[in-house]
This record gives structure tokens, C-alpha cells and sequence, in this order.
């Protein structure tokens, strides 16, 4: 019995090309978490943050409710990191790319940040997509929370441990005295297939085994988003040739 | 006639112009001798030396100074009283801050601080109810107040000042006046509540092994683990960061923050920084340790 088969796992699904005043868009829903990205690039840049051999990169993270705050600089640094590398950079130099991520709903609970983490990198992927901003692989990234099981529970680990992959507010809130560790991962993909780990971020408390076990887990649940992500490309381009069809 | 003159003169530049001007190259220059070293002459997993000092700010529940290699942390613990009810998640506040700085807060500043805070929360360093004032509707709050004086961004430093300030502080006993009351939340009075100048309490932690953050660097191509990254230099050459906050020993693991850049990060990189991880805290722990014990603590 995998971790997989037990844990309950929220559907994702994408849309993008909805907004017209930007290059690229894109929006993606996964739990209770919705977030919208728009990716403009490559435009033009300031003097000032202009690079001589490559593109500038701009990254801007707008909360659901209240003032930005450091939160969302933590978001926004985590995001750059993961796409530092992904997008072709010195193809476009002297140029901005300019990514504007709008949490619409965040859902995580009042402590987390996992969900809206994850959601942003997927759906900031979607948008450069859209875009077509040259990236040099996929990216795909989900949040997996360990949780202490009530006795009359069923666990999948020894030692009454259950698994959320990518749960709902409401989930999230259930569990959350009990919450063990949390963990965001985000995996590079090529043709498909798992290439290397990007980023991830563990918090809580948990062993060496526990982080590692996590990774493995993430790196499956990151090979099915990024067949989501492909459904929903395909659809995509199906839809924006219509016209074809006589 | 004279002789021809070279068409160019050969440019000498300093050492120093040369890091800077092309950090990639000057770093690559040391880490491909054999045995690899550091412009710092370090080897790839030896640490910077760490000083600790306690209790050397007045006015303080407790503080610290920090320094490890180049890079400076000062912490102030202080305190202040609120409504129980009004209590958040969290029974300590952070910010860092860099001294002498002007103007907003760089976003990385935000960032380390944000990372702190959210840090803080989740390793439970100290059990918030024993700052709860008895027989009132009210508990103190303690703030921390990082300042870093140098110009580099070091969350390690600034998160061990944190502990170290934690470790030596003292919760002075809360007095109930009986001259002064005060509107609660439920529009009760109560006793405004003082501090005794005299009597001081210990700040009970959670741990007996103190929860440090060590950071690693994972060099491209060769996949060269290096263990505490300094520097314009190691950061603009070293892409791939692994950051761990644990204890020493067998305990769990309370953070590990991880980017890839464009190095490709193993397992075996994974299980070999949290061992050196463990090691180095092992090695704070008693450095604090002799620290407080020789009496700069108390």
C-alpha cells in the first residue's frame, strides 16, 4: 500500500489565454486555491534594471485579501529561484519579462503557505507557456502535508501518520493541530519524464527518511500535474484554432 | 632607433578587482586545485569559526552577539503586554533588520525576515503559556529584534542570535499595581501589570539542543557539496543552496529549504549536508554552552 493510494488528492485543472491586455495568462485551480498568473515578455526594460547579457526577470505577488506583505516577498523570491533557471534567459537580453501572480484564493490555512506556493509555480508555468516565453523544460510543484491520524483514522504510514496531497482549506484546517511536517516540491520535467528537483520547501518536524520519502511521493504527483498541464495545452491550442476547422 | 613598443601594455589588476569583476571565474580558479579550496582557504566542508556573546545589551530580556567569519548578528529580546485575547499564533515576533540601513527593506531583507518569523513558528521554540501573567486577562509577547551589521544577508547568523538571545533570556516577574487598572477586551478592569525590577525567571525552551540553520552549496557539474557559503564570490558561482535548521543528535529535522539553480541535487547530497548539519550543531550548542557557562551569560 503506497502513500499514493491511500491519500486523498484534490483534481487540478488550468485555463489560460483569458486575459487580452497581457502576453500571456493563466489560472489554476487546485483545492481550494486559485491563483492567476499574467506573463508579459519579452517587453521592454528600464535603463536602470536592464541586463547586458540577459533578460530581467520581474516577479510580482499580489495577496488575496489585505496589504502585500512579507509573505508574499518569501513567495515571490521562492517563484524566482524555480524560474531563474527554467526560462532561456540569454535569448532575450536587455528585454523584461514581467510575471504578475494574483492569489485570488490562497487555500491554505492562517499558518501555511504551502498551497499558494505550489499553485503559483503551476500556474506562473501555464502563463509563460501561453506566453511563449522560451522555457527549457516543465515545471510542475504540490504541497504534502504529514499529519498525526485520529485512532479511528486509517493511516497509510506505520506510526499513525496520514498524508494530504494538495488538500482544501477545510481539510487543511481539520488536521492543523496535528500537522507534522509540511512540504512544497517542485520538480523540472523533460519529455515528460522527471529531469531533477527544483526547489522544495520542508517545515515542521520530520526525519531524513520522512523528507526523502516526501520527494518520491512528489516526484509521481508532479508526473500527473504535469499531464494535467499538457490536457489543458492541448486544449488550449485546439481552441485557438477554431478557425482551421472549415 | 628605439625599440618597438608592445601594440598594448599588459593590465595588473588586483586580486580583489578580479573577484569582483568576474566572481565565476576567480572562485573556479581555487576550487579546481587539487585538493579543491576556497577563497576563503577553506576546505569544501569546513565551517567559518563562531563567536558567541550573551547578555551584553541593557535593557533586554535577554541578547546576543553573533559572528561567524564576516558576518554579524545582534539580538535584543524584549517584551510587551497584550490581551490574551488578542494574542496571534505566534508568542514571538521577529525582524530583521541591517543597522545603518535607510529607506524600505530590500526584498531579500523581507525575505530572511518573513523566513524567520514563519521559522520561529514552526519549530515551537518555547511553550507560550508559561508567559501568561497570572490571575489577569493579559500575557506578554516577546519581540526579537535582529540587526545585522554586515551588508550580507545572512539568515543563519541572524536565526543563531535569535537562539542564543532566547537561551540566556530572562522573564522579569510580572507585579499587579495596585494604584492603576486597566480596560480588557471584555470591558473588564483589571490591574495594570509591571515589571519587577528584582526578580527574573528563566524563559523555558523547548530544547536542550538548539534547532541551528546551516546552509550548504551544491557546485555545478562537479555536484562539490560546499558547507557555509559566504560571500559575493561562493553565491554568484555557487548556484544550488540547501538550508537545514536541526539539532544534533538523532532528533528531528525542523526545516530544509532547497533550490536547485542549475545544479542537479542528489539524495546523497541531501543525507551528506544533514549530516555535516548535525555535526555543526553539535558544535554551536557547545560553544554556547561554554559561552553562558563562563560566566558572560548571566
Amino acid at each position: 500500500m503506497t502513500v499514493l493510494d491511500t491519500a486523498r488528492r484534490s483534481a487540478a485543472s488550468a485555463t489560460t489565454s483569458f486575459l487580452y491586455r497581457v502576453d500571456g495568462s493563466a489560472s489554476w485551480k487546485v483545492g481550494t486555491s486559485h491563483i492567476i498568473v499574467s506573463v508579459s515578455g519579452p517587453i521592454e526594460v528600464n535603463k536602470r534594471d536592464e541586463l547586458p547579457d540577459v533578460a530581467t526577470v520581474e516577479i510580482v505577488v499580489r495577496p488575496d485579501t489585505g496589504v502585500t506583505s512579507t509573505r508574499e516577498q518569501f513567495l515571490q523570491d521562492r517563484i524566482r529561484k524555480v524560474f531563474a533557471t527554467v526560462i532561456v534567459l540569454d535569448l532575450h537580453p536587455r528585454t523584461l519579462i514581467q510575471i504578475v501572480v494574483q492569489i485570488v484564493q490562497s487555500g491554505d490555512s492562517k499558518m501555511l503557505n504551502t498551497m499558494t506556493l505550489s499553485a503559483s509555480i503551476n500556474a506562473t508555468y501555464m502563463a509563460l507557456l501561453d506566453a511563449g516565453v522560451p522555457v527549457r523544460s516543465t515545471v510542475s510543484a504540490t504541497s504534502i502535508i504529514y499529519y498525526k491520524t485520529q485512532a479511528d483514522e486509517v493511516s497509510s504510514w506505520p506510526g499513525g501518520v496520514g498524508v494530504l496531497i494538495d488538500p482544501s482549506r477545510t481539510e487543511l484546517e481539520r488536521i492543523e493541530q496535528d500537522i507534522m511536517s509540511v512540504h512544497t516540491v517542485a520538480y523540472e520535467l523533460k519529455g515528460g519524464k522527471i529531469e531533477r528537483l527544483v526547489l522544495s520547501e520542508s517545515v515542521g518536524s520530520f526525519t531524513e527518511d520522512q523528507v526523502l520519502e516526501a520527494y518520491d511521493s512528489a516526484a509521481k504527483i508532479c508526473q500527473s500535474t504535469n499531464e494535467t498541464m499538457r490536457e489543458a495545452v492541448i486544449n488550449g491550442v485546439q481552441q485557438k484554432s477554431r478557425w482551421r476547422e472549415t | 632607433m628605439s625599440e618597438l613598443q608592445p601594440f598594448a601594455e599588459t593590465l595588473s589588476s588586483s586580486p580583489q578587482l578580479f573577484a569582483r569583476l568576474l566572481p565565476t571565474v576567480y572562485f573556479d580558479k581555487y576550487i579546481s586545485l587539487d585538493p579543491p579550496i576556497r577563497p576563503s582557504l577553506r576546505s569544501p566542508t569546513q565551517f567559518r569559526p563562531c563567536r558567541i556573546n550573551t547578555s551584553a545589551l541593557p535593557n533586554t530580556f535577554g541578547s546576543s552577539v553573533v559572528r561567524m567569519g564576516e558576518c554579524i548578528a545582534v539580538c535584543g529580546i524584549t517584551g510587551y503586554i497584550i490581551d490574551s485575547s488578542e494574542a496571534g499564533p505566534s508568542a514571538l515576533y521577529t525582524n530583521v533588520d541591517i543597522v545603518g540601513r535607510t529607506g524600505p527593506p530590500q526584498s531579500e531583507l523581507m525575505s530572511v525576515s518573513e523566513w524567520m518569523y514563519e521559522t520561529a513558528l514552526a519549530a515551537n521554540l518555547f511553550d507560550p503559556t508559561q508567559l501568561k501573567i497570572e490571575d489577569t486577562a493579559q500575557t506578554l509577547v516577546l519581540q526579537a529584534q535582529v540587526q545585522l551589521l554586515s551588508q550580507m544577508y545572512s539568515g543563519d547568523v541572524a536565526w543563531a542570535a535569535l537562539l542564543a538571545a532566547l537561551a540566556v533570556t530572562r522573564i522579569p516577574k510580572p507585579v499587579l499595581a495596585d494604584d492603576e487598572e486597566t480596560l480588557t477586551a471584555d470591558f473588564a478592569t483589571e490591574p495594570v501589570v509591571r515589571f519587577s525590577t528584582s526578580e527574573t525567571r528563566k524563559l523555558e525552551l523547548n530544547y536542550d539542543s538548539l534547532p541551528w540553520c546551516i546552509n550548504f552549496g551544491v557546485m555545478e557539474g562537479t555536484g562539490l557539496v560546499l558547507a557555509d557559503l559566504e560571500g559575493r564570490v561562493e553565491e554568484a558561482s555557487v548556484q544550488g543552496s540547501i538550508t537545514i535548521v536541526t539539532s544534533a543528535g538523532e532528533s528531528s529535522i525542523q526545516n530544509l529549504s532547497l533550490s536547485a539553480g542549475n545544479s542537479v541535487i542528489s539524495k546523497d547530497h541531501i543525507r551528506q549536508c544533514i549530516a555535516l548539519a548535525k555535526r555543526r550543531a553539535a558544535e554551536l550548542d557547545s560553544i554556547l554552552k561554554t559561552q553562558i557557562h563562563n560566566g558572560n551569560g548571566l
